[in-house]
């Protein structure tokens, strides 16, 4: 064999495209082992929309149920408690729920409710996840005096909510809590986990047939 | 001492349990399933519900799975042949606004109703609302029991009852095709004979002493055999998907992988050879 | 750049490292097709270890649960089934292509001096590699899974004396159950991969201490130029790399078709039984161990019990893989390549492999007159290979072997 020229061009080349093909087949293979981190298919099943009948709850009274494996509140606001979520406006961050999207649409308004005596509320702290406690007594001592209107108080680091979910001024948690989606299926019955708008569609199978 | 004894005798045991292999020498019929062909999983699938979940679980199965494997794809062709004939100004069909309705998730009357409607909703929305109704279809046609569509499919009967009435559990069949094989559900399904010895008056030729009724007795008497057959093959098949539901992507995966790596051996082959270059005439060439 | 590189090599031997190992590590030139299994085999231990990360992320060592976690893995985790196939599949191809690196051995002779201790980490590795085999496969809790560990567990029952004790310690149970299950995946996920990674370390060390062999068997070594390169060594680095590049896309094509096409293989990489959960109350109707394991299950079937004890069977068993370790100085041949051999040698090879195969094949057979009496006969020609190494190995014309490697 004679003596061959080496082009060292067509070798530059040949490694860039193989590193890069091979590169691609690295990231194509990547991705199936990054995916099994998302919720599988047992976790989403258990994420399901969950439902809590409130025809028991009375006024002032909070249920704790699981949605998402996060802690959600019901509670009923009376008359008073109501009327005094607007007198609250200057000692909190976001009275208005303007700032920012901690609540879906329907519940941008005040009360960040769909109604306003029945609240619906993620108890998780948005400072750092923790649940906080229900404080509804007027006037607690230890929170303020007062001045306190009944709400969340947090106790690992000391945030405030009032009872429509909204921060205090001057406390660790930057935002309101969030609220999630729901709707109430009839007066009694509220759905977790479904918007009002997701739900008002009417059924669409007519025919019990298939094929 | 006894220990040493009980291990021979696992031993001894399991050697002759070797030769009564010799049971599984039933001819089997070729069940020659097709997991492709979709409408016979759906008849299948249909089938089990009807005649097996009674008493048979598929604990491994979710029934929001079925519906996404083998009843979206109908919902998702049907929705595009309905757009396609809107957007060609075809007239549209009862079964057109209906596939329309099921997508945008709202019930469609006329044709303009339906152009507008489409033109407010993002493909997100439409793939969501496709995916719902296959969810709502599953719902309404496959599932019996007040379950919830991501719930696994449970047999109705209770354990309890399963042990009076059978004198045994029925075994849940997520994997039996994958254990027994879609040739042996097959025939199996299809060699009930009547047996009056026995509690149900059947017996099975290739599960002898079966505590199995004749489930499908009322569909053999009322069909062709020919049909007959059919519909237990598309049991089969459908317990062939449900034994390995990734079976539907993995083999067309598999020509993809294929071709990515044959690209792959090419440029990886080139490159060798341009570097051996060195070996057979250049700077590493052998020297004496 | 260089910056980086020098203030890092004061520090840390980078440079030095790839160039004794890589840039500047001098291999034969004439490797052929048998020399892509060492760093195949290298790949797929990487393989196992990824996907085993991630299968250890959603598996339940229960026994309640471990058979349901690996249909969730299966089923309910996104691309679950893909990892799977590949840890299961990875396994089977894992001793494929170690025997076919250890027949590479076998050919070219090198274990021989100055290699001996390659050989002999090696064989460690290979033994290392089987329990690990053995344990992530009682793992998925099937039937085959937990009559096959029940199988070869018994096994330490039959040791003289200590057995019965000894058979309960392992098994922390009376028979086995969920401790025996915990046990084996800590072994499994933490301790057998470690000490499989420290052993390929040591065994790459030792490589890298006398350099490689290669088909004529001739120590490129002996011949150096004035700088000190062997005359017919190429640096590894790129021209092995490049070329272990193509033997890698080769394999994961071949790899990737049974993940994809077949990835039970028939039962021969996932067995139809497997798929039914244990039950401690009824064996299937046939057991035998997964494919890479059946010549030594033969070897321990073949050996009838004695003294009312299975144990000489289980010496048997464990004398067929410990005299692997042996071969360096049982081999008395002067050459180290098939190429060079006397005929002696050649012949015996052959039926060393034959008998190897087919013990292998008999152990996924049920026991018949035939079959037991074949075991027996190839049980015999194993150990002869041995046991007439020395023997024939001395014996015959051997070829004059070059100076220099042949080949292009």
């Amino acid at each position: 064999m004679s003596e061959q020229t080496i082009d060292l061009k067509k070798r530059r080349f040949l490694t860039n495209a193989t590193s890069v093909v091979g590169a691609v087949g690295v990231g194509f293979v990547a991705w199936p082992f990054l995916s099994t981190w998302n919720p599988s298919a047992r976790a989403k099943a258990a994420g399901a929309p969950v439902e809590v009948d409130i025809s028991k709850l009375g006024e002032g009274q909070l249920v704790r149920v699981l949605w998402r494996k996060q802690p959600v509140w019901i509670f009923k606001r009376d008359k008073t408690t109501v009327s005094n979520l607007s007198t609250l406006n200057d000692i909190l961050v976001d009275p208005n729920s303007l700032e920012t999207s901690q609540q879906p649409e329907y519940a941008k308004n005040p009360y960040r409710s769909i109604n306003p005596d029945i609240a619906v509320i993620i108890g998780s702290c948005t400072h750092l996840g923790c649940s906080p406690t229900y404080r509804p007594e007027l006037g607690a001592a230890d929170l303020g005096g007062d001045a306190w209107k009944g709400g969340f108080y947090c106790p690992c680091h000391g945030s405030k909510f009032d009872l429509a979910g909204r921060v205090y001024i001057d406390v660790p948690a930057p935002i309101n809590l969030m609220i999630p989606p729901y709707h109430f299926v009839s007066d009694t019955l509220i759905q977790i986990g479904v918007s009002p708008e997701e739900h008002e569609v009417t059924p669409i199978f007519k025919s019990n047939k298939l094929t | 001492m006894k220990k040493l004894l009980t291990t021979a005798s696992v031993l001894v045991g399991l050697t002759i349990s070797f030769n009564l292999l010799a049971n599984s020498d039933i001819h089997l019929d070729h069940a020659d399933t097709n997991i492709r062909d979709q409408k016979s999983l759906q008849n299948g699938a249909q089938l089990f519900m009807n005649y097996c979940s009674g008493c048979h679980s598929l604990s491994f199965m979710r029934y929001n799975r079925i519906g996404k494997d083998l009843f979206l794809g109908d919902i998702v062709s049907a929705y595009k042949q309905a757009k396609t004939n809107l957007s060609n100004d075809n007239p549209l069909s009862h079964s057109d606004l209906q596939a329309l309705s099921n997508a945008i998730d709202n019930p469609v009357n006329n044709a303009k109703e339906a152009e507008k409607m489409l033109s407010n909703l993002s493909d997100d929305v439409i793939a969501e609302n496709l995916s719902k109704a296959t969810d709502e279809m599953i719902e309404k046609n496959l599932m019996f029991n007040a379950d919830k569509v991501g719930s696994p499919i449970i047999a109705t009967m209770s354990k309890k009852g399963a042990e009076a009435w059978f004198g045994t559990t029925p075994p849940d069949l997520s994997l039996v095709a994958r254990s027994k094989g879609t040739d042996w559900i097959y025939t199996y399904l299809r060699s009930f004979y009547k047996d009056d010895s026995r509690p149900f008056g059947v017996n099975n030729k290739v599960l002898v002493n079966a505590s199995m009724p004749d489930v499908l007795w009322h569909l053999k008497q009322s069909k062709s055999t020919k049909d007959f057959n059919q519909d237990v093959r598309d049991i089969t098949n459908f317990l062939d998907y449900v034994g390995e539901p990734a079976k539907l992507v993995r083999v067309d995966l598999g020509y993809k992988v294929l071709g990515f790596l044959f690209i792959l051996f090419i440029l990886a082959y080139l490159m060798k050879k341009e570097y051996w270059k060195d070996v057979k005439y250049g700077k590493w060439r052998a020297k004496d | 750049m260089d910056n980086n590189k020098n203030w890092i090599d004061q520090r840390f031997p980078l440079t030095k490292v790839w160039n004794e190992h890589l840039a500047e590590y001098y291999t034969p030139r004439n490797f052929n097709f048998w020399y892509f299994f060492g760093s195949l085999a290298m790949l797929v231990l990487v393989m196992q270890i990824v996907t085993g990360i991630f299968l250890t992320m959603h598996f339940k060592p229960d026994e309640l649960k471990a058979f349901a976690s690996v249909e969730y893995i299966m089923r309910d985790v996104n691309w679950g089934w893909l990892i799977r196939y590949l840890h299961s599949t990875g396994a089977s191809a894992f001793f494929i292509v170690i025997y076919l690196h250890m027949y590479r051995g076998l050919l070219y002779g090198s274990y021989k001096s100055p290699r001996e201790l390659i050989w002999i980490l090696g064989m460690v590795l290979y033994i290392a590699l089987m329990a690990e085999a053995f344990m992530g496969y009682v793992l998925p809790w099937g039937q085959m899974s937990y009559w096959g560990a029940k199988v070869i567990i018994s096994l330490f029952g039959s040791v003289p004396l200590i057995g019965p004790d000894l058979l309960v310690w392992i098994l922390g149970d009376y028979a086995v159950g969920d401790p025996a299950l915990n046990r084996f995946f800590s072994l499994h996920v933490i301790a057998l991969p470690l000490i499989l990674v420290i052993l390929v370390f040591l065994h790459i060390v030792a490589l890298h201490t006398v350099g490689s062999n290669n088909p004529d068997g001739v120590e490129i070594k002996k011949n150096k130029d004035k700088n000190g390169i062997p005359k017919d060594g190429i640096p590894f680095h790129p021209y092995y790399s490049v070329k272990d590049i193509v033997g890698v896309v080769v394999f994961l094509m071949i790899f990737s078709a049974v993940v994809f096409f077949a990835p039970a293989m028939n039962g021969y990489f996932l067995e139809h039984a497997n798929f039914i959960e244990a039950n401690p109350l009824k064996t299937p109707e046939h057991i035998a161990p997964l494919w890479y394991l059946t010549p030594f299950y033969s070897v321990l079937r073949a050996i009838p019990p004695m003294f009312n004890s299975q144990f000489p069977g289980v010496v048997g068993m464990f004398s067929a893989l410990l005299i692997l370790l042996a071969l360096p100085w049982l081999d008395r041949s002067k050459v180290k390549s098939i190429r060079y051999r006397s005929w002696p040698y050649k012949v015996a090879l052959g039926v060393f492999v034959v008998s190897f195969i087919t013990l292998g094949w008999l152990g996924m057979e049920p026991v018949t007159k035939t079959n037991s009496i074949l075991a027996r006969v190839f049980t015999v020609i194993y150990f002869g290979f041995f046991i007439l190494m020395p023997w024939f190995t001395s014996i015959g014309k051997t070829k004059e072997v070059p100076k220099r490697v042949t080949g292009k």
